[in-house]
């Protein structure tokens, strides 16, 4: 059985993790980017040098709300987070009888809630973090059953991968430079045992967060009293009466969560006097959310329902969302996270290479490889060089389009994914090692423009933030440099790569020639 | 690719189909009975039972490319889906009011 069973493994393992791996691989990447979505974001917005400041966003954006919307039915406000970001509102009209879209509508404020004219609109860091679970150009709702798909089929290629390499702990320390095949497989190898954990669990807890889409059927099945009533888009009946002050509420709901802060306020018939304003507490002081969020009477300020108490259950489930999205990670556990991710990515990245480079020694004719090779090596370039390459191009296309284009936010995703379909094309017309060349030069030299375009166009470049200490500019452009310099080294070596002829040896049943 | 697989097992889609939408079949069962069986608050049984579903989706995955005789996995299978889809068809008619 056990012979039979590691080579079934072996043999899921390169098919589960090969038909989605692309997908997989860009979900990793755009995830990774998104424990620096804030940051990210303050890079792509260089013209606001103002601290966010959440108490104030809040009465500023509630007084914006009640001055533009005062009939609506419903405000929500998310808050700038302590680590920078802008104020998101968004409302729905009395005017629709039905929850349609057209009935809302949304507005982004800067970090202290003002309406200042957005001098650079852009979609940040938060478009890569809305790539990674629900795509673009694809209805929201079927991306992220396609992802959630992909994640079970990593789910599935990370256990069967660990089943296949047996020795995957003893091989780990051997990490055997410039062997070919077995040098990939030796790199595929360390990023996996290194932060096999975090390959775990970031798989789990990806499909934890959506449970509730993913498996709706429980909810059915066993019919609950929800946790908040349901918000109501019905107008209201009731006589109008003003709205309390926010900040002692605030005040009041951060004592009872032992010094959290909100993150999202909701109101309800605000205006009148059934107004309805929920509090929920924020995520970024620990892992799980052990407060329940506060419900006050919107015009005498009472507090109205107790907090729900949360249960051991709801506990985990947080907390396996919250390890999952990382909120509560200190800048060093950040970058751990960060480079966790990468590894991830890379992982994912050498393993689709595996598959090419073994089967490209054992080709009937290498000149004319079949049809599926050739799809593989292609899509292999033209992901794992493209979208890096892309991402660039969305950082570019920030410092290039004119502060006040039309749509200059959607030119500059249309940036990234022109890029990226581009060098697709590209590795498909040429011949595949140069594709490799000239696609990793171009991703390169993207990457080395970036922080050079940044200079000549801000105020902002490299040297003017180290003057300033603004170390999240400078760690940006260290990264973009970083990056550059690290695909420079990859051209340079595989231009000077030539092929070694394959040594010829016996075919043996091993477990490894089928990962 | 191992040619033992596909050529004595045969039925590679077969085990696709019971792997996947076959493996969601089993996990949702699963997540019903632990929602409906479990001492807990209805939020919290719910809530176990999905976070466990995809644990049941992926061993359900494996298992069917691991068992070597798809006769057997079929009738594993069938049992499971069954003896759950059973309890939980149960429990239901048993709560009616």
């Amino acid at each position: 059985m056990m012979p039979g069973f590691r080579q079934s493994m072996a043999w899921l393992h390169t098919w589960s993790g090969l038909l989605l791996g692309w997908l997989l691989y860009a979900v990793f990447f755009t995830g990774t980017t998104a424990y620096f979505n804030q940051e990210i974001t303050a890079w792509m917005t260089p013209e606001s040098v103002e601290q966010a400041d959440p108490r104030t966003a809040a009465v500023n954006a509630q007084a914006w709300l009640a001055r533009h919307h005062p009939d609506a039915v419903t405000w929500d406000v998310m808050l700038p987070a302590s680590r920078g970001g802008e104020t998101r509102l968004s409302w729905t009209e009395a005017s629709s009888p039905t929850a349609s879209d057209a009935a809302r509508g949304s507005m982004r404020l800067n970090g202290r809630g003002l309406d200042t004219p957005v001098p650079r609109p852009t979609a940040g860091g938060q478009f890569l973090y809305g790539f990674h679970y629900e795509l673009h150009y694809v209805p929201y709702r079927t991306a992220r059953w396609i992802v959630g798909l992909s994640a079970m089929f990593m789910l599935v290629a990370i256990v069967s991968g660990i089943v296949t390499h047996k020795k995957i702990f003893a091989d780990f320390f051997m990490l055997r430079f410039g062997k070919g095949q077995r040098s990939w497989l030796d790199a595929h190898n360390v990023t996996a045992v290194l932060a096999l954990p975090f390959h775990l669990m970031i798989t789990y807890t990806g499909l934890v967060a959506l449970m509730h889409m993913y498996m709706p059927w429980p909810d059915m099945m066993r019919p609950k009293p929800p946790r908040f009533a349901p918000m109501t888009i019905e107008a209201s009946a009731a006589p109008s009466a003003p709205l309390t002050a926010l900040l002692p509420l605030l005040t009041q709901a951060s004592q009872e969560w032992g010094g959290v802060q909100a993150v999202r306020i909701k109101y309800q018939h605000p205006g009148h006097a059934d107004a309805r304003i929920t509090l929920f507490p924020s995520g970024a002081d620990s892992i799980a959310e052990h407060h329940g969020a506060q419900i006050f009477d919107g015009a005498t300020g009472a507090l109205i329902t107790p907090p729900p108490s949360t249960s051991n259950t709801h506990i985990v489930e947080s907390a396996m969302v919250g390890l999952h999205a990382g909120r509560y990670a200190a800048p060093t556990l950040r970058w751990l996270y960060f480079l966790s991710g990468l590894g991830g990515t890379v992982m994912i990245g050498t393993g689709l290479l595996l598959w090419i480079v073994k089967r490209r020694q054992r080709l009937p004719d290498p000149e004319h490889p079949y049809f599926g090779f050739r799809i593989v090596e292609r899509l292999n370039i033209g992901t794992i060089v493209g979208l890096p390459a892309g991402v660039a191009a969305y950082f570019l296309a920030n410092r290039l389009l004119s502060t006040d284009a039309v749509g200059r936010a959607d030119w500059e995703i249309r940036c990234l994914f022109i890029t990226w379909t581009a060098l697709l094309v590209w590795s498909i017309v040429r011949p595949a090692k140069s594709a490799w060349v000239e696609a990793l030069t171009v991703c390169a030299l993207l990457y080395a423009l970036v922080p050079i375009v940044s200079a000549l166009t801000t105020t902002r470049g490299l040297f003017s933030s180290l003057i300033t200490r603004d170390w999240v500019f400078v760690s940006f452009d260290l990264v973009m440099l970083i990056t550059a310099a690290l695909l420079t080294l990859a051209v340079r070596k595989l231009a000077s790569h030539t092929p070694k002829a394959a040594p010829r040896r016996k075919p043996r049943p091993s477990v490894e020639a089928a990962a | 690719m191992n040619k033992a697989i596909l050529s004595k097992g045969g039925g590679i889609l077969l085990r696709a189909v019971i792997a996947i939408p076959g493996g969601y079949a089993v996990a949702a069962l699963a997540a019903c009975c632990l929602a409906l069986w479990l001492p807990l608050e209805p939020a919290d049984a719910v809530a176990t039972g999905q976070m466990a579903s995809f644990a049941v989706f992926a061993l359900v995955a494996l298992t069917s490319f691991a068992v070597r005789d798809l006769g057997r996995l079929l009738a594993g299978f069938m049992a499971g889906i069954v003896l759950l889809g059973g309890g939980v068809a149960i429990t239901l008619w048993a709560n009616l009011p």
